[in-house]
């Protein structure tokens, strides 16, 4: 009898549940907001102050003993690398905003944003900004949703984290951050020249949206480039515009050609008129992110899946480009992530993700060789020349001697500083 | 949903009240054993605010006259699929065959699905795992010296984090990425049939 007394108890605590079945979903997420400056207080500090340990490395160019690496969205780090076994960051160059370097002679040329600045670094360790090029990048904004005090530069960005109690999570639900604010199409700078290249004016990896041809500055933004006539270094002259399509990437010089990377293809302009690039061939490839590199028959193109990249190829493809009003895909290879790719002879580095750095023979492109691969560092950017290897990794900037190539040594680590 | 709920919970009811007034003979006692090791499988519904789901779980332990403790695993499809792993410990009223009990379930909620990324941006997905808890108040009915079967209401709860990794759009890697971190405490009403086995020597 004691028991059936028990029921009703257990019905009414059921009912007396039913309030408490209240599902508790908690969002946690971060929102970046803007650090603003006057343009004319950015502009006082464009120069070279104490350097400063590297946290967040982006693009390399080098140029003679000297280094210039990006620090993403915050200037450049000038590196002496007299003795490779020893690099030494001599100063940091304040730019805001900037991702792209390319230097010709004493001068870099880097983006701020929307615009392009002049620097002087006959003496790299007393930079001092020369002209600034307004809106040579107008894509480089905050988009979509965000809209940036346009007499104002931002010089940083404050991380709020943000806890907020939701109804429900379903799936696909919203993200709120920076990444949001950024803009998609940023335009970038350039960079010089390719490994054998162009050696008067430096080298910068593939990835490089910039690049200098004896007097001419390119820049790729997002759909077209940019012309600026350096014949005066220190006062670029904007030439032209050309138009070349969506999503453009990186590019790369190699003679009298410019190779474009854009993330449904590669473009090949011709700048025997370097005023004037002329399209020639292009060689459409699937959805992804492809830095390329280039040498007198093959282009080298990896593909890059995930990210805002899409696609769903990680792939190395090599494409003849004897034809250039035709380019012909010779062979793909399998990769793991690859972003950044260089060239030296037969030799070719690529940048693989987390899968580290691998080196190939590409004397038979129908059947490349791995010679090497350096493990346990994630790899982005790398520059080839004269037997020494700069690499951009998670790490930090890396120089390894390939004069073995089959056994790359380490020659000196710079190492990032979190 | 709730209706269903609601249902289930009258049977169960009106079940336990005619077994309850019908044993009138009390059957030979195995709990009278004094350790035997017991194993049981549950299946029943769990109602919560979103919908309700089914769930199934398996008990392993040893019985102590009227005390039992063991590790329970289960299926849990509530919101998410997942695995609590758990320590239950059960009170039984009385040492008869038929007996009122209280259990308490305390352990961990492993989420059992794909990882897989949903959004464009997206470049990780992964799920920790959280809190698990669960109190029942149930009716055991034994039909011979080894099997017995149960019932039970109860209410529980299981906690777990989904975290996804975004990509900041950027053209110079490594870019730097952010996280969106949810943090899932879910209530629920339980409803539990279960077959009991008691091994003895």
């Amino acid at each position: 009898m004691r028991k059936i007394i028990l029921l009703p108890f257990l019905v009414i605590t059921v009912f007396g549940l039913q309030s408490c079945l209240k599902d508790k979903i908690t969002k946690t997420y971060s929102v970046f907001e803007p650090i603003y400056k006057s343009k004319a207080e950015v502009q006082a500090e464009i120069k070279s102050s104490t350097a400063v340990s590297i946290s967040n490395p982006g693009k390399i160019y080098m140029y003679g003993n000297f280094i210039f690496l990006n620090e993403v969205n915050k200037g450049v780090h000038v590196i002496d690398n007299s003795n490779p076994a020893s690099p030494v960051i001599r100063s940091f160059i304040n730019i805001p905003g900037n991702v792209d370097i390319a230097v010709k002679g004493s001068t870099l040329y880097a983006d701020l944003f929307t615009d392009l600045v002049v620097v002087d670094i006959a003496d790299p360790l007393n930079a001092t900004l020369k002209k600034v090029v307004p809106k040579i990048f107008p894509e480089r904004v905050y988009a979509p949703g965000f809209v940036q005090d346009s007499t104002k530069v931002i010089v940083g960005w404050t991380e709020r984290k943000i806890k907020e109690t939701v109804d429900q999570a379903p799936v696909g639900r919203g993200w709120i951050r920076r990444d949001f604010f950024m803009a998609s199409s940023s335009s970038m700078s350039g960079t010089s020249s390719g490994s054998s290249a162009a050696p008067v004016t430096g080298i910068a990896g593939s990835m490089s949206r910039f690049s200098v041809v004896n007097n001419y500055l390119y820049a790729v933004n997002s759909s077209s480039i940019k012309v600026l006539d350096i014949s005066a270094v220190n006062d670029p002259q904007p030439r032209n515009t050309i138009w070349v399509g969506w999503n453009i990437e990186t590019i790369y010089p190699f003679k009298n050609k410019l190779f474009l990377g854009s993330s449904t293809g590669m473009f090949i302009f011709d700048i025997s008129n370097p005023v004037a690039p002329v399209r020639e061939g292009s060689f459409a490839h699937s959805r992804a992110c492809d830095p390329v590199v280039a040498d007198n028959n093959y282009a080298f193109v990896t593909l890059r899946a995930g990210t805002f990249c899409q696609g769903t190829n990680n792939q190395l493809d090599v494409i003849n480009v004897q034809n250039v009003m035709s380019p012909q895909l010779v062979k793909t290879y399998g990769l793991t992530n690859p972003h950044g790719l260089a060239k030296d002879g037969d030799l070719l580095f690529v940048c693989d993700g987390s899968d580290g750095l691998k080196v190939y023979n590409t004397s038979n492109v129908f059947s490349l060789q791995l010679l090497d691969r350096v493990k346990n560092i994630e790899t982005f950017d790398v520059i080839a020349w004269n037997n020494r290897l700069l690499v951009v990794a998670k790490g930090g900037l890396y120089q390894y001697n390939y004069s073995n190539p089959s056994s790359l040594s380490l020659i000196s680590k710079l190492a990032v500083n979190n | 949903m709730k209706k269903t709920f609601l249902i289930l919970l009258s049977l169960v009811s009106i079940i336990s009240g005619i077994t309850a007034q019908e044993i009138k003979k009390v059957q030979k006692d195995s709990f009278r054993e004094k350790k035997i090791f017991s194993s049981q499988i549950s299946t029943g519904i769990v109602e919560g605010e979103q919908n309700t789901n089914f769930h199934v779980e398996i008990l392993n332990g040893i019985r102590y006259k009227t005390w039992f403790g063991g590790i329970g695993a289960g299926l849990d499809y509530y919101y998410y699929r997942s695995i609590p792993v758990y320590l239950s410990g059960i009170k039984y009223l009385s040492p008869r065959n038929h007996s009122f009990f209280i259990q308490g379930d305390v352990g961990m909620n492993f989420v059992w699905e794909d990882e897989r990324i949903t959004n464009w941006n997206e470049v990780g997905h992964e799920y920790k795992p959280g809190l698990y808890w669960n109190g029942i108040l149930g009716f055991a009915t034994g039909l011979d010296r080894k099997n017995a079967f149960s019932f039970g209401l109860g209410y529980s709860y299981k906690s777990f984090k989904e975290i996804k990794e975004i990509v900041v759009q950027c053209f110079n890697p490594p870019c730097e990425n952010t996280f969106e971190t949810y943090q899932y405490n879910l209530k629920r009403l339980t409803l539990r049939l279960g077959w009991q086995f008691n091994y003895s020597r």
